[in-house]
């Protein structure tokens, strides 16, 4: 999949949202098995499963940390 | 007897007991460990700056004394062949492969301007860097033992450690203890702990002390030491106001999220490490 058509399905789990200038590069080197698991993640997220943490710089914002089974992303 | 050529010269920059050290290296005697530090801290700088005065020799050894026989020899072989298909490029090999018995791979970086991806081809590890991660904390801790084509000697830290990089690459290692995720527990736990040394007490540790330091953490009570490291972190290396401060924010952040998310356990442990910080710091 590319950038694009990821974007559009991140989306519609979160509704209307950013993405910053790095994730294009991020999500078109990521095996499309990873992808997927990719967007698991954020409905996981979205639900509530996946438990966040507290930015220590801006504490409004919340930081949840993508840990797949490897690590070479 | 000696084996050392010109020892007038020799004399000249070195003390008798200097060269009786550099004499038991190149026999390939054990050093004590009082050896081995003095070695490290007054001889091969020395010997560093030796042969990057002579210009014929291309290629740069640092921390040789921490090397197994033969590996550095090899290393040489290995970078000569990658020059071979990375004309003109700055290559560095470093990593377990030096100093280790079992390793995984042959961790070699090739500083290249142009994005490329890192591979793996029969246990060589090419890592790709762009230029200006030479004056990283994880380029400097990395050349502390490597074989090179370019001099390594004078190479700057740029990077500075926040109390708020520290507290991150704590909740992940913690995110990966809760998760029991092993595949990213370790390099987590490298990067925690080699921010945590230069951030408290400006030192870069080599990867081979970060190797020893992770595996003996891990076989240990992990959380208990890492909350440990922790704390000594933020007191010893940030301003005492701005830690209370951050640490009371932290409390109150984690103290919302219990109510929200279903993981008292893993936030509690968190609230409990700030109170630490709190308490040591008061």
């Amino acid at each position: 999949m590319q950038a694009d058509e990821i974007k559009e399905k991140i989306k519609a789990i979160l509704g209307e949202i950013e993405f910053e200038g790095h994730f294009d590069l991020v999500i078109n080197n990521m095996e499309e098995k990873m992808q997927l698991h990719l967007l698991e993640w954020v409905k996981k997220c979205h639900d509530r499963e996946i438990y966040p943490d507290p930015s220590p710089i801006d504490h409004s914002l919340l930081a949840f940390f993508f840990k797949p089974n490897v690590n070479n992303i | 007897m000696s084996i050392l050529p010109n020892k007038e010269a020799l004399q000249a920059i070195f003390t008798k007991r200097q060269i009786e050290l550099i004499q038991k290296k190149l026999t390939n005697q054990e050093l004590t460990p009082t050896e081995r530090s003095y070695f490290s801290r007054s001889i091969s700088k020395k010997l560093t700056a030796i042969q990057n005065l002579t210009s014929e020799n291309k290629y740069f050894t640092v921390g040789e004394e921490f090397m197994l026989p033969n590996r550095k020899e090899k290393a040489l072989t290995i970078l000569k062949k990658v020059e071979r298909n990375h004309k003109h490029q700055q290559i560095l090999i470093g990593g377990s492969f030096l100093y280790a018995q079992d390793y995984q791979d042959i961790d070699i970086f090739i500083i290249s301007k142009y994005e490329k991806e890192d591979r793996v081809e029969i246990h060589h590890h090419f890592n790709y860097l762009k230029p200006n991660a030479i004056n990283s904390l994880f380029f400097n801790s990395l050349a502390k033992i490597c074989v090179s084509n370019f001099n390594v000697g004078g190479l700057t830290m740029e990077e500075t450690v926040s109390s708020a990089q520290i507290i991150s690459q704590y909740q992940e290692v913690l995110q990966d203890f809760s998760n029991k995720n092993k595949a990213w527990i370790k390099s987590d736990l490298r990067n925690f702990v080699v921010e945590c040394s230069y951030a408290s007490q400006k030192t870069v540790l080599n990867s081979q002390q970060l190797r020893d330091l992770v595996n003996n953490i891990l076989v240990k009570d992990s959380e208990k030491i890492i909350r440990k490291i922790l704390v000594n972190t933020l007191i010893l290396g940030f301003n005492t106001k701005e830690i209370k401060d951050i640490s009371s924010k932290m409390i109150t952040s984690y103290q919302e999220l219990i109510i929200e998310y279903k993981h008292p356990h893993h936030y509690q442990k968190l609230i409990d490490s700030f109170k630490e910080v709190l308490t040591v710091a008061s």
